[in-house]
């Protein structure tokens, strides 16, 4: 009995495990998507907002994850995906109204919505390699702090760069929004594309760096190369979430793309389970959720004749006490840090059987 | 001549407050490990007891203020920060940026997003002229207030048993633990200490400003922080030295900038900040605990 599930792993090409995570993943979040997507149109609005957020978070978790390294400093890779993408998908009347100052050589470039994201992830990674060359060999803490930086930096140029963001009056897209299926195509990529990479080989030796960093020196590892691919890697996925965000709200600030949107990114990676592909889905999962159950309350309800008044500040009161909790209480997340095991497939490994389990 | 020394009085209000919030997070992080983004909160929680006590006689409302920080200073050790002690510094910071939401988003169902003015001692808003130079009297105030403060810290932990206690708990946790220092008392008035100098902060930046607003916080702590990093975070006298350094230059930066990059101001400061942590990781005064040994 024990043999023959042995045997059939074994057979498994290499691959198979990641791809069966993969689709596993995809299939929670498309089922929650077909859930979200046949209700009202706020939770139709919620359920976009919840994909767009998390391509975001699993981008993230790509080197957050990965590293154990926090980094503040993702959002503003996320803002230069979003501007790239209005600039060049916003129409040629409204470019001439909202940024008449913009060079000449971008006046006939029109891109689709997928080849804007593309472009998107493209430019924010090619920012993101620069800042990666100093902060990479900084020790986890500085690293973090560093980001801060950057994204106070970012943000600053974003609210007084007027000939190309319009500063703090923001942009306004005037395409149509991408539906919600194309939505979830792109969140089903950056799903596969963090279950690859956290089982690549420069994946793992990233794990390992986070494990243990002085283990990991000795053993070879170049620490600040790994770290740097998965900071270029992750960088290009927000970006890409940048874009959607810009598409799919149509509109965009500064402030989109600073410290309030960071919190909740971050909580959601917390909450979910900082070291696995799964707590990045499921935590996006749990706490959009939560945020959405918290507006409504938010806003007022009526109980029979109990009337409980809009508390304004609610949701994100709410949200931070959720990830108090979840940090003293099971600081792994809800995850444990662990993927999501594959019920039908009985995976044991040689130990266990020996042992006669 | 009169520029430089307009200058020089400039960048001193200004390092003043800067070096007042560099400290209170750098003795929490050299104790702890904790980048205590939450500062920013308990400074917007005095400038709110300010703005509740205003009508009070001035040495009232500057007990109940500062007094108030205090007691939120230690409170939010104990619920939040003591079942987290010991985790890793990221896990830390996090949750000091948990607690700093929940504060901020606690004081919006209060007090609503809405700014508040709170006039306190109209006396500060006037000011003196000396030699052809204009010097507001908060200036000197918040100068004089911040000289008083870190006078009164250096003493306390040089001269007083638990300031010693504070000094060798940041050297090295563990063995000052082993000699007989009481974690949490240590740790506990590390945080008294550092709400006493956001209260003081806080009371001054309202002087300065006359507005309260529930995000007031943010550009202290993001400036404090700053000034800690480049100081050498953990460092005392490193905090200090960092938030003179840091009023140079946002001072410099405001004067030389031409007109149509003033806007960049931050950006241009935040950059040269991440210039020097890459340049000199561990901050001008480097702390000997800053690197694990092998």
């Amino acid at each position: 009995m024990t043999g023959e599930p042995r045997r059939l792993a074994a057979r498994l090409p290499g691959p198979a495990r990641p791809l069966a995570l993969a689709v596993g993943l995809c299939a929670i979040v498309a089922v929650a998507t077909l859930v979200g997507d046949s209700g009202a149109p706020r939770l139709v609005r919620a359920t976009g907002t919840g994909l767009i957020m998390l391509v975001l978070v699993v981008g993230l978790s790509m080197f957050i994850g990965n590293s154990g390294i926090f980094s503040f400093g993702h959002l503003a890779f996320m803002g230069v995906g979003a501007y790239t993408t209005a600039i060049v998908t916003m129409s040629d009347v409204q470019r001439r109204f909202q940024l008449p100052g913009l060079p000449g050589w971008l006046a006939g470039l029109h891109l689709s919505g997928p080849a804007a994201a593309l472009l998107s992830g493209l430019v924010a990674m090619v920012f993101a390699v620069l800042v990666s060359v100093p902060v990479m060999r900084l020790s986890g803490l500085t690293a973090s702090l560093a980001t801060v930086a950057v994204l106070i930096a970012v943000h600053s140029v974003f609210q007084t760069w007027d000939t190309v963001t319009r500063g703090s009056a923001g942009l306004i897209l005037d395409a149509d929004p991408p539906r919600i299926s194309v939505l979830l195509g792109w969140a089903c990529l950056a799903v596969l594309a963090a279950v690859v990479f956290r089982q690549s080989r420069v994946g793992l030796r990233l794990a390992a760096t986070r494990e243990d960093e002085i283990a990991a020196r000795a053993l070879g590892i170049r620490v600040w190369w790994e770290r740097g691919l998965a900071f270029a890697g992750s960088a290009f996925i927000v970006g890409v979430a940048g874009s959607l965000f810009a598409q799919y709200f149509g509109s965009l600030n500064p402030d989109s793309f600073y410290l309030n949107i960071t919190f909740t990114a971050l909580a959601m990676l917390v909450v979910g389970g900082l070291t696995s592909v799964s707590g990045a889905v499921l935590g996006t999962l749990a706490v959009t959720v939560a945020l959405e159950g918290l507006r409504a309350v938010e806003r007022g309800v009526h109980l029979g004749s109990w009337e409980v008044p809009s508390r304004p500040g609610l949701t994100e009161v709410g949200l931070a006490v959720l990830l108090l909790i979840v940090l003293l209480a099971r600081p792994s997340g809800l995850t444990g840090g662990r993927e999501l095991r594959i019920p039908f497939r009985r995976h044991r490994d040689p130990a266990a059987t020996n042992r006669g389990e | 001549m009169r520029a430089v020394l307009q200058f020089l009085v400039d960048s001193l209000t200004a390092g003043s407050f800067y070096a007042l919030f560099a400290l209170g997070i750098a003795l929490i992080f050299g104790i702890m490990q904790l980048v205590n983004f939450a500062h920013g909160e308990l400074i917007m929680a005095g400038a709110y007891a300010v703005y509740l006590t205003q009508d009070w006689p001035w040495p009232l409302m500057l007990l109940v203020s500062v007094g108030t920080v205090v007691l939120l200073a230690l409170l939010m050790e104990r619920v939040a920060f003591r079942p987290v002690r010991g985790a890793s510094p990221a896990t830390l910071l996090i949750t000091s940026f948990a607690v700093s939401f929940l504060l901020q988003n606690l004081a919006q169902m209060i007090f609503t997003t809405l700014p508040k003015s709170a006039d306190i001692l109209p006396a500060f808003r006037r000011s003196v002229s000396v030699g052809g130079l204009t010097i507001g009297w908060i200036s000197i105030v918040t100068v004089i207030c911040t000289a008083v403060l870190l006078g009164g810290l250096a003493v306390f932990v040089r001269r007083t048993r638990i300031g010693v206690q504070m000094r060798a708990a940041a050297e090295d946790f563990g063995m000052a633990r082993l000699c007989g220092v009481r974690a949490n008392r240590v740790i506990a008035t590390a945080f008294g200490i550092g709400g006493l100098l956001a209260g003081a902060g806080a009371v001054l930046l309202v002087g300065q400003t006359g507005g309260v607003s529930i995000t007031m916080g943010l550009a202290p702590v993001l400036f404090g922080f700053t000034a800690a990093a480049v100081g050498g975070l953990g460092s005392l006298p490193g905090a200090v030295v960092g938030g003179y350094l840091l009023g140079i230059g946002t001072t410099l930066l405001q004067q030389l900038l031409p007109y149509g990059l003033a806007g960049y101001r931050d950006a241009f400061l935040f950059l040269g900040v991440f210039g020097l942590m890459a340049l000199r990781p561990g901050g001008l005064f480097r702390v000997a605990t800053a690197a694990e040994r092998v």
